[in-house]
């Protein structure tokens, strides 16, 4: 592994699973550029579950498209950095590869539970067909896995033969959940599995998906706004913001001492379960538009303590402790 | 339900504003079937109150909303604004009524006429009532969209040239250019970003001061019912099974759904790790449902009697109303199950 300070992992004996290295994609479209991705690093390590938090538009899908290169055709661009699974680069691969990698070793599970199965097969065929293709099991060996494996998130295996209308939001997403544990990933990727459902179900979600890491140890990256979800099932947190990591650490040391702004920003918009009720503090401006992003600091426009400084360069990662980074000038004297 | 229970539910403080009795809202299904979408559900909200509307989705928390303020038809109840039954009223009387009563909805794009400038769909309400034209209609249009925080280059442009911040910002100011007293609020920030949200949930708090409002505040999240609310009611499959205080609602849950929608919520806070009561299976279809409470299928400490008798909604400490027959032992039952 090259000894760049991309490479700050600490406790170097977990074997890094994934690694993201200066990664930058754009949209093109028309004359339109869109910077959406500009410079991501992270490494998730084996067994490790890992939050991936921002507002829509801060480039946490194009970032999760872009590790299983996945990416649509002629408009999205990599333009510098790549994605390394396993050591290998995702880039490189040959499509033949990606195939058996994509499904086989790692998992996505998508936002919209309805629109990614195909309504025109049963559930049991969807999840058998993964089984087959990446394991080559026999048909009826298959089908009985997926009854197990049906059984397991909760849902009788007589409902084998339905199609995926016959199932409610949460059920499907149990199916898309399964479909992408079938074949024991190393990796798992969330992206919002939990926003179309309602919190019983999706605490039923979170207890499988906390269950299911404990007993295969599959490294997750679980893309939400939700920090709540984050508090929960995840180890480490990578906070996004136009395009960038801004913020990276342990959760508890991330979510209890804030150390970029906008993640203290948005830990103080966000209305609380628990404690006394004290007015929200709504940040000024909209989200960073990813067709014309600010000089220097992506956040400096909505910073109510930005300064020069801020306006003219970009802050590197400033190291607070082992397990925590953050990207702001006002964390280099913590550093 | 009888009346004196939810009259009494109300006597909290201040006058009643709006009363609503034995409201029953069913859709008639093929095979003569019903979807019970609102049960015999009464509730009172005292002017000047933000009472929180809570539940899952399909529990029917949008229909009251919805039927409140005559945008549905009731099937049977009342929903009396001062005294006039909003359920039966007609003509003038209604008109009047419409006035009293407005709506900010879930989607604001989709609740605002894409043909129509901002500035004309804020004139839209002073035109229809008659209260101004001209340049009286400019000045109160400009002054409309002030109070909400609107820049005046907003005015010209069409709803899809808006984020969704700002057309919520449009929905809201709309609902405000008659001055009324009760606002329905159906999921007003759930379509918006952690950071507009908080700028639209601190907006409805102000106006509803400076104005004098009064809100039913639906939502399904939980955190955002607790910030904005004076009393919250909990709703499960077109019943209301508990309503309280805010604090005491979420200090004191008596219901097991009301326990179990708590617990759920992933939390930010590292010292709140309660343990987690995970309810098994789904919300039961409301099309003709079964006798019994609603919940039993679901409940872990349902019994016999559940199965056949519905729990009324009683007041079982002053303010505090709970639909359950064992809502004396339902905390230490809970403190069981989610210890085992």
């Amino acid at each position: 592994m090259p000894g760049t300070e991309k490479n700050k992992d600490p406790g170097a004996g977990n074997e890094v699973l994934l690694r993201i290295e200066n990664l930058h994609v754009e949209y093109r479209s028309g004359g339109a550029i869109a910077k959406a991705v500009n410079g991501v690093n992270l490494a998730i390590r084996r067994g490790e579950a890992m939050g991936l938090v921002g507002e829509s538009g801060a480039g946490k899908t194009t970032t999760a498209l872009s590790i299983l290169n996945l990416l649509p055709d002629r408009v999205s661009f990599v333009t510098k950095g790549d994605v390394f699974f396993n050591g290998k680069s995702m880039f490189t691969t040959s499509e033949q590869e990606l195939n058996s990698i994509r499904g086989g070793q790692i998992g996505m599970v998508f936002s919209n539970p309805l629109t990614s199965l195909n309504p025109l097969y049963t559930i049991g065929h969807q999840v058998a067909m993964v089984l087959m293709k990446h394991k080559g099991m026999e048909k009826a060996d298959a089908y009985r896995t997926v009854g197990d494996l049906l059984e397991l998130v909760g849902i009788s295996r007589e409902r084998i033969n339905q199609y995926p209308h016959e199932f409610s939001g949460g059920m499907r997403q149990r199916v898309g959940i399964i479909a992408a544990l079938c074949c024991s990933p190393q990796l798992l990727i969330l992206d919002e599995p939990t926003t179309a459902l309602d919190v019983t179900i999706q605490a039923q979600i979170l207890e499988i998906m906390k269950r299911l890491q404990a007993e295969y140890s599959t490294s997750l990256l679980m893309i939400t706004h939700n920090l709540g979800i984050v508090a929960e099932l995840c180890k480490r947190v990578a906070i996004m913001y136009g395009g960038e990591i801004v913020e990276e650490g342990a959760v508890n040391e991330v979510f209890e001492n804030p150390k970029h702004w906008y993640t203290h920003g948005l830990l103080d918009a966000i209305p609380k379960l628990t404690g006394p009720r004290v007015e929200l503090k709504a940040l000024p401006g909209l989200v960073a538009n990813a067709q014309k992003l600010p000089q220097g600091c992506k956040f400096h426009e909505r910073c109510a303590h930005s300064r020069g400084k801020c306006i003219e360069s970009i802050p590197p990662f400033f190291k607070i402790s082992d397990e925590h980074y953050a990207a702001c000038w006002d964390a280099e004297e913590n550093a | 339900m009888s009346d004196t229970v939810a009259r009494e539910g109300a006597a909290a403080q201040g006058t009643t504003l709006i009363s609503v009795r034995n409201l029953k809202k069913y859709f008639p299904q093929s095979h003569n079937r019903k979807l019970h979408a609102v049960d015999d559900v009464s509730f009172d909200i005292m002017s000047e109150e933000t009472l929180g509307l809570v539940g899952e989705s399909g529990c029917g928390k949008s229909t009251i909303g919805n039927v409140m303020v005559r945008l549905l038809e009731a099937t049977g109840g009342q929903v009396l604004c001062e005294g006039t039954d909003i359920v039966t009223a007609r003509g003038k009387e209604l008109q009047d009524l419409r006035k009293k009563m407005q709506m900010i909805f879930q989607d604001p794009y989709s609740s605002l006429n894409p043909r129509e400038s901002i500035r004309a769909i804020l004139a839209d309400a002073y035109q229809i009532y008659h209260i101004a034209r001209g340049k009286e209609l400019k000045e109160k249009v400009d002054e409309l969209a002030a109070s909400v925080g609107l820049e005046s280059y907003v005015l010209d442009k069409y709803p899809h040239e808006l984020d969704g911040g700002k057309r919520q910002l449009t929905g809201i100011a709309r609902s405000l250019s008659l001055h009324p007293k009760f606002i329905v609020c159906d999921e007003p920030v759930s379509a918006l970003d952690v950071s507009v949200q908080a700028k639209i949930i601190n907006l409805l708090m102000q106006m509803k001061q400076k104005m004098k409002l009064s809100y039913l505040f639906v939502s399904h999240d939980l955190s955002v019912v607790r910030h904005i609310s004076d009393r919250v009611a909990i709703m499960y499959l077109g019943q209301i099974v508990e309503l309280s205080t805010t604090d005491e609602i979420f200090s004191n849950t008596l219901h097991p759904y009301s326990m179990a929608l708590l617990s759920a919520v992933p939390k930010i806070d590292f010292r709140d790790r309660r343990k987690r009561i995970v309810l098994k299976g789904d919300v039961p279809s409301p099309v003709d449902p079964k006798p019994g409470c609603r919940f039993a299928p679901r409940c872990w400490m349902a019994r016999d009697i559940c199965k056949d008798n519905s729990p009324p909604l009683t007041e079982v400490a002053p303010g505090h109303f709970a639909a359950c027959h064992f809502w004396k032992e339902s905390r230490d039952l809970a403190e069981e199950i989610s210890t085992r």
